[in-house]
């Protein structure tokens, strides 16, 4: 018995795992408990050494002095704010008119201010909201049918998962070990081609279905000529102006993600004044919220070091590795294995448990197997989308669910998600067929310069002492 | 019961004061980020303007004395995340807002779920934040003793930073001990716990 558990402790974990956290106590505390509870099995049974538990700490610390990690408060502050700062407004009034008289014209509205949403912040919550307040009670009084409301305005809205600069982005970055920047480079392409999949689709519907999506009447058109022009220029510059502030200076390589992100805030700050919104009870409560939100995140972080150390220590790395690697089909068959496997746990697991728990089981084979880590990380960022559009982490519907009136069904907004999963699903069929969609800029030249910043650092006149290498590819982590 | 239960309020009490630093943080930290990466874009234009107009030499001053500090600005950025995460956490925990993977939780009855929360309290939290404060601690110690500064240069000490972890699953662990009263009462005396699970909103 003893010798059973000596030789398969990577397995059994595993189904500790899963038994510890199906049971339902909140995922961190669960997570860790697993690890120390194999840990103290391990260190019996003289599989690890006790000293090995004495790791933690640097995890722990390098956890907590990670400044990629700073992007979550950040970036999820910026939504927030962006959210109430009236931006999405101007920008869903302005183009609802433009494209309003040809069919399925509010839903392009939707889907094109939900991209340029997405490339302003990095969270779901900002979009879905913003834009459904306004779009969804002027659609359904125009005749959209309530299925395709929902879906449009969720599916738009989880754009920003792909969309640089995306949170999910900066987190895997940071569990796959590569630059941010490069992710965002790489991620650029699969976002146009999903913009282009739902535009298609809805192109689609007006013929095959055009009492879906009607024409907006013309008493609907209130605006037309110079004063349409203005409402569109008075949305697209201060995007614009957020989009260079917060991706442009990423590009550029002037300013990290985290610093990009903390601009941005101010960016929204600055937005919301200029709207007349800024006032202290927004400023708290995005303060608090987003408090809450980090807290909970990094926890989960936390415990994930736990279990992954121990996990490490007692071989079940390799164990999964093993697995992984000796999948039929090469490269194409663990990715689809992969990609199959995070869309159906999805359904058990939310985004951040699946980056901080199953993206290091995964890395490791998929290096090995000599996969892009790259696309690698697009192709889950993408398929992470999913599931915000079903449950039981539907963040996306569950908005929706928030600002639509009663007699909106939640049937019909589980309904409504459907296809719009589908086009999702053909996107990581497509980058996964083509990986030029991600690779073909990420030979371009413009990529985050840690140099660049470096120098920036040493111009600073009052340094005497030689700066320490700045290393902004990847994030300090102690494994 | 009544005891604990006062026990359990001093607890939520002290933990809320943490959760209102660490909302703080997080405006502070996003604050100071985008001035140092503001400062670092507009640093050549400011010298530039200082020696154009006399008047302004006192930015001249100002850039010395951020390009002094700027590490300790740097690395401030991360002391606070390090606030918002450990002081906050407690705070979280209280308004049940750390995420479960709520297939059998959400299907369960109510009196089943505060046994979950019991049992998971005894067994999965405390020992895990009770270890953790224990092998974070002498790191907290070690840097207090030997008065440990940051190797960047004109980086901060690094004690403050080094006890906000024991401190942080200390609080957690307090919280823990408040959540397993409630529990209890919420099974003997039927004490109704303020509460209820919702998802985290992302």
């Amino acid at each position: 018995m003893i010798q059973f558990i000596t030789h398969n402790m990577g397995p059994l974990m595993f189904m500790g795992l899963i038994l510890f956290m199906v049971i339902g106590y909140p995922a961190a505390f669960s997570l860790a408990a697993v690890g120390l509870f194999f840990g103290y099995i391990g260190i019996e049974l003289g599989h690890i050494r006790p000293d090995f538990l004495g790791n933690l700490t640097f995890q722990l610390y390098a956890v907590i002095s990670n400044e990629l990690l700073l992007a979550i408060p950040f970036f999820t502050l910026m939504g927030t704010i962006l959210e109430r700062s009236g931006l999405a407004e101007d920008l869903l009034e302005g183009f609802g008119q433009l494209f309003g008289p040809v069919r399925g014209g509010l839903s392009y509205a939707v889907i094109f201010v939900g991209a340029i949403l997405g490339a302003i912040t990095g969270t779901v919550a900002a979009s879905v909201i913003a834009m459904g307040i306004i779009s969804l009670p002027v659609m359904m009084r125009y005749g959209y049918s309530v299925r395709h409301t929902t879906g449009v305005i969720a599916a738009s809205g989880t754009i920003t998962q792909l969309i640089p600069p995306s949170l999910v982005l900066v987190v895997l970055a940071d569990q796959l070990g590569r630059s941010v920047g490069d992710m965002y480079l790489g991620a650029i392409g699969p976002s146009c081609i999903q913009v282009a999949l739902f535009a298609a689709y809805v192109a689609l519907l007006s013929v095959v279905r055009p009492q879906d999506v009607p024409a907006l009447p013309p008493e609907a058109r209130v605006l037309r000529g110079w004063p349409l022009i203005a409402r569109c220029i008075r949305g697209m510059v201060p995007s614009i102006i957020l989009i260079f502030i917060v991706l442009g200076t990423i590009f550029m390589g002037l300013a990290t993600p985290t610093e990009a992100g903390a601009m941005g805030v101010v960016g929204g700050f600055i937005l919301a004044w200029l709207n007349g919104r800024l006032n202290w009870d927004l400023v708290y409560s995005a303060m608090s919220s987003t408090m809450r939100i980090t807290a909970m995140v990094v926890f989960i972080l936390i415990g994930a070091r736990v279990f992954s150390l121990v996990f490490q220590g007692v071989g079940g790395k390799e164990w999964i590795e093993g697995l992984l690697i000796s999948l039929p089909g090469g490269v194409v068959g663990f990715l689809v294995f992969v990609n199959i496997f995070i869309f159906v746990i999805a359904f058990f697991l939310d985004f951040f448990e699946i980056a901080f728990i199953i993206i290091p089981l995964l890395a490791p084979a998929a290096e090995k197997l000599g996969i892009d880590l790259i696309w690698f990380g697009v192709l889950i960022g993408a398929n992470v989308q999913t599931s915000f559009m079903h449950p039981p982490f539907d963040f996306a519907l569950f908005y929706v669910r928030g600002i639509a009136p009663p007699s909106v069904r939640s049937s019909d907004i589980y309904m409504g998600a459907i296809p719009w999963v589908v086009l999702q699903v053909i996107l990581v069929a497509i980058v996964i067929a083509f990986p030029q969609t991600v690779s073909f800029l990420l030979d371009a030249p413009a990529k985050v310069d840690p140099a660049k910043i470096e120098e920036q650092l040493r111009n600073l006149p009052g340094f005497d002492m030689p700066m320490p290498p700045l290393d902004l590819s990847t994030s300090p982590r102690v494994q | 019961m009544g005891h604990l239960l006062a026990i359990s309020r001093a607890i939520d009490a002290l933990n809320k004061q943490f959760g209102y630093v660490a909302n703080y943080f997080v405006l502070f930290a996003a604050l100071l980020s985008a001035a140092n990466a503001g400062f670092r874009y507009g640093i050549n234009a400011l010298i530039q303007l200082s020696r154009d107009f006399h008047f302004l030499a006192g930015i001249q001053s100002l850039v010395h004395w951020y390009g002094n500090n700027s590490n300790a600005f740097l690395e401030a950025q991360w002391y606070m995340f390090a606030g918002m995460v450990l002081f906050g956490a407690a705070w979280t925990f209280k308004v049940n807002e750390h995420v479960r993977v709520d297939l059998f939780y959400g299907w369960v009855s109510d009196r089943a779920r505060i046994w979950i929360d019991l049992l998971g309290g005894i067994f999965f939290l405390m020992p895990m934040c009770l270890i953790l404060a224990y092998v974070t601690w002498p790191w907290f110690v070690d840097a207090w003793y030997s008065g440990e500064v940051s190797t960047n240069a004109g980086g901060l000490i690094r004690w403050p930073v080094k006890l906000v972890l024991p401190m942080g699953f200390g609080l957690v662990a307090l919280q823990g001990v408040s959540e397993i009263i409630k529990c209890i009462a919420a099974l003997t005396i039927g004490y109704r716990r303020e509460h209820a699970y919702e998802k985290p909103m992302q």
